[in-house]
Formats: structure tokens, sequence, C-alpha cells
């Protein structure tokens, strides 16, 4: 009898590094608490559920290392919490308010219980401790934990092995803090590979990554079983590719799921609709509207904004169920039509997302994934699995190089680098050398100087994250992406000079330390030239 | 980024440098730094012949001392290097291969795989495998990056 296939959902939580005490309310700090109350938040309480209903399978999450550091932020917490209050507030004047109104009434009931309970579940369940609940699952082997290497790098633009190692080791450090274990996998930041990367992660212990099905398709070998198996690497890493059938009918905008006409529509927010006296406490301050996180219309069709028909989120429920229903039987004809011509090794698919994707974009996605995990459980046709379980079953592999890829649009580097944001890679590079010559030369020094060479760290990896190039590329928020580079690139310069010159100021020292206050405990020596 | 201002609140190269960084098959980019240059350089780009030789295929005029340039080129050219003369010296990158679109011609190769708590252990092994050549596996690529801010 031939063993089961095994699937894979792979879901890659990251949120770039955003927290600024010097603001008591920063529009970009809100990308955290919209995604704490639409994915993390939600995705803790649905394995909670399978848990409780003794539902198996298995789920694989990647938690970046500015995520976990923002998630254990005490005043991230409070400010998370606080605004959770005010959603809670204003979702009970939105009841009153749409009362008798069949328009709305239904979606903002919704949103006053989902906000209550949700307040209460991580007031309460989680004591506002979200990595707690990620722990707990880790620990009974519902969740396979990896981490990102460190701030979200693409490491094949940077210039240095010793600044590829102090990325890969400082989130490994930052992830075993937090769940006391070594993860067996690591999600390598844009799915960024080129050949020699892998060294970089094997040396640490690291088993498994995901590439794009590029990486696989277009290594030094073609793969004998595409990607319904992982390649290794030359340095001894497991590299699972991407299966784009079931990433399509989840990503893709027009074809896939998401966007169901039943569906929330991302787009139209409550902050917005009203009236701005009626929503200023869920708004800045100084009254800039953002995002609430409150949506009360669905994606209705090829319509314009103004023109969306309003949510019924039961009625979204049920397409739910349908969409869960075609995944799973559409992985069961896929593995059916696999399984012939691969004998008796069971194919393995893998299926890599954004985490945020699902609750954030799009807001019934959690509610899928858990649908997904219910019907897997009633079906003896696959295994809901990880890329380790799948090691462990299968041990021979095709071992090749594998082929310089990303998992952006187009599958190589244009989103990273283009006319817009080529500007960056100069600064960031000579940054690096800057780390490195300074870390080797002056680490162990003394105390003090040892202190200015840990924030230089910091400000070198906050520097390094992808998420900068991505936003210039995008042009979304540009302004806000380009002043966080400025800030770091500067400061890195300034630091410099102080571990240089060995004059220390110490107000602005203290004053990066007190925001930019991921890797409290950052080696430098994984930057110094003498410890390679 | 590029004026007086915010170059000078930034670290300066520790010496000159031309770098190539790659993109994607046909077109790459070449970054320099060569402080306190004036007046006009000349950028060339070149790719091996795969022959031990090479060929030029841009050319580009360069008169700021801190610059990038994108360039073009046959995706099946895979291995380029740049050179910068300026003032009758010359800056040499070290050389880079670009992405390729295809996979490479290399026979099969297998390993036992042992997952243990250091990683992957690996063992070369014979195995016989039913498919040969490219999977019937693909389905049209589907662009996702991180895209949270994607509004």
């Amino acid at each position: 009898m031939t063993a089961p296939a095994h699937l894979s959902i792979v879901l890659h939580a990251h949120l770039p590094f955003v927290r600024h005490p010097e603001h008591e309310y920063h529009l970009e700090e809100m990308w955290f608490y919209e995604a704490m109350h639409e994915t993390y938040l939600p995705l803790l309480q649905m394995l909670d559920r399978l848990e409780d209903d003794g539902i198996d399978g298995r789920l694989t999450l990647s938690l970046s290392a500015p995520l976990l550091s923002m998630m254990g932020d005490y005043l991230l917490r409070e400010r998370f919490l606080a605004y959770l209050d005010r959603l809670v507030d204003f979702c009970e004047g939105d009841v009153e308010r749409t009362r008798g109104d069949e328009r709305f009434q239904e979606a903002a009931q919704f949103y006053l219980e989902r906000f209550t309970e949700l307040r209460r579940y991580f007031r309460e369940d989680l004591g506002g401790d979200v990595i707690a609940g990620f722990r707990r699952h880790h620990k009974s082997g519902r969740l396979e934990l990896m981490t990102c290497v460190g701030t979200h790098p693409i490491l094949p633009f940077m210039a240095t092995d010793e600044g590829k190692r102090a990325q890969v080791r400082t989130g490994l450090e930052l992830f075993k803090r937090h769940f006391d274990a070594q993860p067996r996998g690591m999600w390598l930041a844009e799915c960024a590979y080129a050949p020699g990367v892998d060294k970089f992660l094997s040396d640490e212990g690291i088993g498994f990554i995901c590439l794009e099905d590029r990486g696989i398709n277009e290594a030094d070998a073609a793969p004998v079983y595409g990607t319904y198996g992982p390649l290794i690497s030359p340095h001894g890493l497991a590299c699972f590719g991407r299966d784009q059938y079931a990433s399509s009918q989840v990503w893709s905008a027009s074809e896939g799921y998401p966007g169901d006409f039943w569906y929330r529509e991302f787009y139209r927010d409550r902050a917005y609709d009203l009236p701005l006296d009626e929503v200023a406490s869920i708004i800045h301050p100084d009254g800039i509207r953002h995002d609430s996180g409150l949506k009360y219309h669905r994606v209705t069709g090829e319509v314009e904004l103004d023109e969306k028909e309003p949510y019924r989120p039961g009625k979204a429920r049920e397409r739910v169920s349908a969409h869960a229903r075609h995944f799973v039987e559409s992985r069961i004809n896929q593995f059916d039509v696999v399984s012939d011509a691969m004998g008796d090794r069971p194919p393995h698919v893998t299926c890599p997302y954004d985490a945020e994707l699902f609750g954030h974009w799009w807001f019934e996605g959690v509610l899928f994934l858990e649908e997904v995990f219910r019907r897997a459980h009633e079906t003896d046709e696959f295994l809901l699995s990880t890329p380790a379980d799948y090691l462990e079953a299968v041990d021979v592999h095709q071992h090749t190089e594998l082929a310089t890829s990303t998992w952006g649009e187009g599958g190589y580097f244009s989103v990273w680098l283009d006319e817009g944001n080529a500007w960056i890679y100069r600064h960031l590079r000579n940054a690096e050398r800057k780390m490195v010559e300074l870390s080797t030369e002056y680490h162990g020094r003394d105390d003090r100087t040892d202190r200015v060479l840990r924030q230089l760290g910091r400000e070198l990896l906050l520097a390094q994250s992808s998420d900068w190039p991505f936003i210039i590329k995008t042009g979304t928020t540009v302004e806000y992406a380009e002043q966080r580079l400025d800030a770091h690139l500067t400061a890195i310069a300034r630091l410099a000079q102080m571990v240089e010159g060995g004059e220390v100021d110490e107000e602005y020292l203290g004053e990066l330390e007190g925001r930019d206050n991921l890797f409290a405990e950052i080696n430098v020596e994984h930057f110094s030239s003498l410890s390679l | 980024m590029t004026d007086n201002d915010e170059q000078s609140r930034r670290l300066a190269p520790t010496a000159p440098e031309l770098v190539l960084l790659p993109r994607d098959p046909g077109v790459g980019c070449v970054y320099w730094q060569w402080p306190d240059k004036t007046g006009v350089g000349e950028l060339l780009v070149y790719v091996s012949d795969g022959e031990g030789g090479d060929r030029e295929i841009a050319r580009f005029e360069v008169d700021w001392e801190f610059g990038e340039q994108f360039f073009e080129f046959a995706a099946a050219d895979r291995v380029h290097h740049a050179v910068l003369r300026w003032d009758g010296q010359e800056l040499t990158s070290s050389g880079v291969v670009s992405p390729r679109r295809e996979s490479g011609d290399e026979q099969p190769s297998f390993v036992r795989v042992d997952f243990g708590d250091r990683g992957l252990e690996l063992e070369p092994t014979e195995h016989d495998h039913p498919v040969h050549g490219r999977f019937p596996a693909s389905f049209r690529s589907v662009a996702s990056s991180s895209s949270f801010f994607r509004r």
C-alpha cells in the first residue's frame, strides 16, 4: 500500500519592526495592531478550537524576529489593548447607530461580538502574551514553528559572509529565547535564494526552507519529482518548492477564493465612510483617517467602491465552507494524478503563504484554514503535514544546486532591485562592511564600546529589512520607508564615529536604545571576522 | 538620494568600488562609488563568451561619483562583469552570474538524508525513479511576497 500524500501549509508571519515610543499615536504601528486582531489572534483561536475538537493535522508557521519582538514588547501590548478598547467602544455605538438599518445592523453586531471576544481572549486567556499561545501549540505538536532569517534581508544582496551569518544567528537566538527550541526550518526572506545561501542556514543546523517553484524547476539538474519532493542543496538544506496550482487557488485575487463576491471588501473601511466626528475615537487624534478593521461591505463584483453591497458575515461563512471543500477535493484529485506517476513514493505539496493573507487581506481566510483542517481530518487521502515530517517519512532525495529565485513578481529580484530602490544597496553594503570592520577591531575593548557596537548592529539589521525596498517599489508608504532607511543609516554613521573616535553621545545612544530595542542580547561577535 | 547632504550623513566607502547585482535573466544592475571623481567616466559591461573571452554588451557615460545603472543583455548570457574608466584610472567589478530560465543539464543524483538535531546528514545513494525529465507539476506562476502594506 502506498503511503499517504503530504500537504504542508506553511505560513510566514512577518512585519517590519515599527515601534515609536516618541509618538503617542503612530500610523505605521497600526500595521501591527491590525495584523494582531485580524490574523495572529484569530490563528491562535483557530488552533485552540481544533485542539478542543480533537482535529489532527499540523501547521507550519514562521514567526520573524521583528514580529516576535513586537509581540513581546510591553509598550505595543498596552497600545494594542487600548486600541481594542476603543474599537469595542466604537462598535457599541455603531450597533446603536445602525439599529433599524437592515443594511449594516448584522455587520455592526458581528464586529461588536468579535472585538469583545478578541479583547477578552487577548487579556484573559493569553494574559497579553501572544507568543505564549504559539509556544503552547508548538510544544503540543500542532504547530511546527520556525523563524525567518533575522530582520528579513535579501541575503543574496548582502556584502559579507559575516553579515549574512549575523542575520541568521541573531534571528535564531531570539527564536530560541522565546521557544526554548531550535527550529527545524527557516523562512528565507522573500524566498530569495542564490547558490551559497544554503551554507549560512545549514551551518546553524537548519534542515529545510521553502522556495518559489522556479528554484526547483530551474535547478542544476532537472527535478525528477518536480515540486512534489524537496531538492537537497549542496550544503545539505532541503528545499521545498511552492505548488503553483494550490497557491493560485488562494493567492489569485481574480481567480482565487478571496475574490468571491460574498467575502468582505478590503478596501472599504468604516473609518472613511462616516463623518469625521463619528470616527474620531478610532482614527489618529489629528483627524487623519486610517483603516480601522471595521469593513461593512462585501466584494460584490466588478463595481466601484461606492457601489459595494453590505457585508453578510453569515453568507460569507457559507462560501468559506464551499471553498474549503473545493480546496481539499482539488488536493485529493491532484494527489491522485501525481501518485500514479511517482510509484511508491508519497508526493508532497507545499503551500506557502504570507500569514497576513489570512484574516487581514482575506478576512475569511482563517475560517477557511480551519475548515481545510476539519475536512482533511475526515479523509485518509492525504496528511496535513510539515516539511520536517516529510523528511522523516521519506529519506532519499535528489541532490543538486538550486536556482537563483524569489517568490516576488517575475520570480527573480525585480521587486527589490529597480530604478526606484537600487540606491539603497550601496549604503547598506557600506554599512555592513563597516560593522564587520568595527566589530572585528573593537569588540571586547571595553563595555562602553561594546554597548555602542550592539546598537550599531541593531540599526544595521533594521536597515537591511527587505520591507523598505518593497514599499518603495510598490509606492505605498514610500515616505515612511525612506525615513526609516535614512534614520538607520544616519544612526550607523554616527555610532561608527563614536566607536572610532572613542567619544560616546550618551543622549543619542540612549534615544536609539529606547526606540530600536529589539535583540536586547545581540551578540556583536557574530559580525566579527575573527569568529568566521 | 544622491545629493551631497544625504551622502554626507552616511558612511563613505572605504575604497572606490564597482559592484554588480544580478536581477533577472537579461537584466542586471551595476553601482559605483568613486569619491571625488569629477568630469565624465566610461562604464562598460561585458559578458563571458564561455571560451575565456569577453564580449561588450553595454557602455554608458558616468558623470556622478555615486550611482546605479541598469543594463539589458541576452538571457542566455549569464556571466558578466563591469569596468569603470575615469581620469585614466580603472575600476573592475567582480564577476556575477545572473539567474537563468531553465534547468541545467546535470544528471540526477541522490542522497539519503538523516534529519537530526543539527539539520541534515547526507549520504550519497542510488535511487530508481519512475519519472524522467520535468515532472508535469507546474501551473502558471502567481506572484506573492510580503504584502501587508500593499494598499
